[in-house]
């Protein structure tokens, strides 16, 4: 090994030093020029370390630029997404947001800070609530509620608030995001006034129903009872049909007189006082079968049941619903003596029943209209053009429906469900 | 003696048609009544005044009331007549063409004796004038007979 001279070796530091600073790239020529193997191999492993170094200082330079780069794109996203962000710190006060919230809030770009209590007055009180049921745990936690949003000039919007909590190592951050739903909430505050208006409405056109049917209850009785005094007074000609028009006036009367009644009850019979009881269908019928006595034997009737159930109903609503039935059937039944039989089956949430009959006179192309209130179908018969509208109306109470099967000539089945649940 | 005298019937109802089919049906009915039409509230309420005045032996026996009149209707005049020491013994029937419940429970409220719905056939109010003579002029008490 030779050693150096002073001056070689000043040198050999001088490069070295060069080399550590960065300022001078260790080359092979560089190497070359050493002559002591022992420094040659000295600098190989500077030269080694210090490609090293020059590769992790272009990473670090590499990261910091990615890192810049992902910063500003975070800042333009932050910056430029069209929806109102803020982020909040630990005490609810508004450390930074965006253009959009800026935008939304009218927030004046003078403004230093933004007081949230002015801008989203109920947060705090929301935020206070969760708070209490979380029992002061926070980590990951999200709030979504709707919220009403103030602006700067005093403008109230509509808002749902997205918070989530941000957890920082060394503190607590809150995002706060704002989805405006004001035109919404207008939309579903008009459409509740609409709905208000219409029950209104219905309540006021139920009560004229009311009042008008009862009024005119009055003038029909007075024209049946003059057309009955006429007849006991024997005010008729027998050369002429008088007599045969006196009957008229008494028969029209009285179809008025019950369409009225039909009219009266279909617009109460879900208002008056309902009273759910277990009630017998067997007794039901039964009691039918004595209210249209006359019917029945006039036509020649056979009504058919057994073992019917007892369910939770209302009695006189109950009533309804199979008297109309069964009037309905006779009052259009075919050239045969009718025969009605009621039948049954028990589900899990609803009962169904079936009142068949061996002949009504329907026309399949009028069941969907059969039990509208707008049906007149069978102007002839009292008591049958609002009579399926009337049972609809109550099974609808009972959460059921109602729906006819027939065969013209053959026969007919009125299915009808009442709901356990009532 | 009072029983030999006709009974006083005191219709209050502010219908012609309804005096008159009552009147014919009292007829139909030979029944010995002396019907007195009062057509408002007013005109009963000034009608039983002077009957007061004269006596109680002139005052109706009965008293068949209409519920829907113009100014005083039928539910004053029962306020009226059921506070008043001497009027209030005259038995109150109501006679209303409404069914409603309402109507009802209020005339019965209101201290009305009993409430008929103004029957709808001809035959049926002749029965009802029957059974309201028979009931209230032959078979009750009333207090002036």
């Amino acid at each position: 090994m030779s050693q150096l001279n002073s001056t070689e070796a000043e040198e050999l530091i001088d490069i070295i030093i060069d080399i550590l600073a960065g300022k001078q790239p260790i080359t092979n020529k560089t190497i070359e020029n050493i002559v002591d193997p022992k420094y040659k191999e000295l600098l190989v492993g500077l030269m080694v370390l210090s490609e090293d170094a020059n590769y992790n200082a272009e990473l670090r330079k590499k990261l910091e630029r990615n890192f810049s780069n992902l910063d500003k794109l975070h800042t333009k996203l932050f910056q430029n997404i069209p929806v109102p962000i803020c982020f909040l710190n630990e005490n609810l006060e508004c450390e930074s947001y965006n253009d959009s919230f800026e935008d939304y809030f009218e927030i004046s770009p003078s403004v230093k800070k933004i007081e949230l209590d002015t801008i989203i007055p109920d947060l705090r009180n929301i935020f206070d609530d969760y708070l209490n049921v979380l029992k002061g745990k926070l980590t990951n936690f999200q709030l979504v509620e709707k919220i009403k949003l103030i602006t700067t000039t005093g403008e109230t919007n509509w808002g749902i608030i997205n918070m989530s909590s941000v957890d920082l190592e060394d503190e607590d951050k809150y995002i706060l995001i704002i989805q405006d739903i004001t035109s919404f909430h207008n939309l579903e505050e008009e459409l509740t006034l609409k709905s208000d208006e219409l029950v209104k409405n219905n309540m006021e056109l139920e009560n004229l129903t009311r009042i008008t049917t009862q009024d005119l209850k009055e003038p029909i009785r007075l024209i049946n009872n003059y057309a009955q005094l006429l007849q006991k007074r024997n005010f008729q000609d027998s050369n002429d049909s008088s007599g045969e028009w006196i009957n008229s006036i008494i028969s029209t009367s009285k179809r008025i007189k019950g369409l009225l009644e039909e009219v009266m009850t279909f617009t109460t019979i879900t208002d008056k006082e309902v009273d759910i009881s277990a009630v017998d269908v067997s007794l039901i019928v039964e009691q039918v079968k004595l209210n249209l006595n006359r019917l029945i034997i006039e036509n020649n009737v056979q009504i058919n049941y057994s073992d019917l159930p007892s369910i939770r109903a209302d009695k006189y609503q109950l009533l309804e619903i199979f008297q109309n039935l069964i009037s309905f059937i006779i009052k259009n039944r075919g050239d045969i003596n009718p025969e009605i039989t009621i039948k049954y089956k028990e589900y899990d949430t609803n009962w169904i029943f079936l009142v068949v009959d061996n002949g009504m006179r329907i026309d399949p192309n009028y069941f969907t209209k059969l039990f509208s209130s707008e049906n007149s179908l069978y102007t002839n018969n009292v008591n049958s053009s609002v009579s399926l509208a009337i049972c609809k109306k109550i099974i609808e109470f009972y959460k059921g429906h109602i729906w006819v099967e027939s065969n013209m000539g053959i026969g007919s089945i009125f299915y009808f469900t009442i709901s356990k649940e009532v | 003696m009072k029983i030999l005298n006709k009974k006083k019937l005191l219709l209050v109802d502010d219908s012609e048609d309804d005096y008159i089919l009552l009147k014919e049906a009292i007829h139909d009915s030979d029944i010995e009544v002396n019907l007195v039409h009062c057509l408002s509230g007013e005109e009963a309420l000034h009608y039983l005044m002077d009957q007061q005045n004269k006596g109680k032996a002139e005052l109706p026996n009965l008293i068949l009331l209409d519920l829907k009149m113009p100014t005083l209707n039928g539910f004053e005049i029962l306020k009226r007549l059921k506070h008043d020491p001497i009027l209030q013994q005259i038995p109150i029937v109501v006679l209303s063409s409404s069914d409603l419940t309402g109507d009802i429970r209020k005339s019965y409220e209101l201290l009305a004796n009993s409430y008929i719905v103004k029957p709808f056939d001809y035959d049926e109010l002749i029965l009802t004038v029957k059974s309201l003579t028979n009931y209230w002029f032959k078979i009750s008490r009333l207090p002036y007979d």
